[in-house]
């Protein structure tokens, strides 16, 4: 880690100008990661409270910007902490009765044709390149409800184990696949239908 | 004739002995997450090889998590950046916030 590059702060520690100088940073972190701007703005805020509170304990080893962000992300899980609870039967719910994406009756647990994973224009790993894939996938993940937007933010973007979400979240390691396997779905149909064939969804 | 045996046979064979496509497309997910037992390993394969569907889920799973895992923190790099700034008026919110609760801890 480079961390000559923040050696003034380190010696003069003013949390006000941290604001001006990180606030950006954090806030384009925090954005994707949660249910709204207002959310990222105020979890952005807690960020600067609690790293006033802790300054004392900051002893310039670390850089400021990655301190400011091992904060936030504690706080995203907080976040998630917090929501996440709340729907485990709406998610249980949903999936016992996934028929809107598989079929029932003799086709049973076949892909639904509305359903089923259209071929992408290009190669998904040309097409997942192309302009406007992340504001897409970020459109898309803002749709899903809460204990699957939980799980999906912590596994694919915060890249956590599975095992520290069911500690972070208290749920059990089915519940979260369970709920891992309906936010991608519902996240690779959204992208289908809404970027990469928008015309004939 | 090989063709016609695949297409005829094996392939509603295999669609047959295998999961569905929901039992094969939660173990495709959940292999993103911990290794498969050697049969589950076994089913995903056998049944990739008679549902093109599954081979697209699993391909499009996993073509968007290579993507987001080049670039993890610049979700604004081909976007309009001004979107992504936080607000000046939050921005003097928190100042003043931590301007009072400094003030507060040297008076105590």
């Amino acid at each position: 880690m480079s961390t000559s590059k923040y050696r003034e702060d380190e010696t003069q520690i003013d949390p006000t100008a941290w604001v001006d100088q990180y606030g950006d940073y954090l806030y384009r972190y925090a954005v994707p990661r949660v249910a709204n701007a207002e959310d990222a703005e105020d979890l952005v805020q807690e960020t600067f409270l609690s790293a006033l509170e802790a300054v004392s304990e900051f002893r310039g080893d670390s850089a400021v910007r990655s301190w400011l962000f091992s904060i936030l992300r504690r706080k995203i899980i907080d976040y998630y902490r917090k929501k996440g609870h709340r729907d485990d039967h709406e998610v249980y719910g949903e999936y016992h009765e996934s028929s809107d994406f598989y079929a029932e009756g003799a086709m049973k647990g076949r892909w639904k044709p509305e359903a089923a994973p259209r071929d992408w224009r290009r190669d998904p790993e040309v097409q997942t390149e192309t302009e406007g894939f992340l504001q897409a996938l970020h459109r898309c993940i803002k749709q899903l409800s809460s204990g699957l937007a939980a799980a999906f933010t912590l596994r694919e973007l915060e890249e956590m184990d599975t095992h520290s979400i069911c500690k972070e979240l208290e749920i059990t390691s089915s519940n979260l696949w369970v709920r891992l396997h309906r936010a991608r779905t519902q996240i690779r149909q959204c992208l289908e239908q809404n970027w990469i064939h928008p015309d004939n969804a | 004739m090989k063709t016609t045996l695949k297409m005829k046979i094996i392939k509603p064979m295999i669609d047959t002995l295998t999961p569905s496509c929901e039992i094969i497309s939660q173990q495709i997910s959940r292999s993103m997450d911990e290794p498969l037992t050697m049969r589950e390993r076994v089913q995903v394969k056998l049944h990739l090889m008679a549902c093109k569907l599954c081979v697209r889920y699993r391909d499009q799973l996993l073509a968007i998590r290579k993507r987001i895992r080049e670039q993890p923190e610049e979700w604004d790099a081909d976007s309009d950046v001004s979107e992504f700034r936080l607000p000046p008026e939050k921005r003097e919110q928190i100042k003043e916030k931590l301007r009072d609760r400094s003030s507060d801890s040297t008076e105590n």
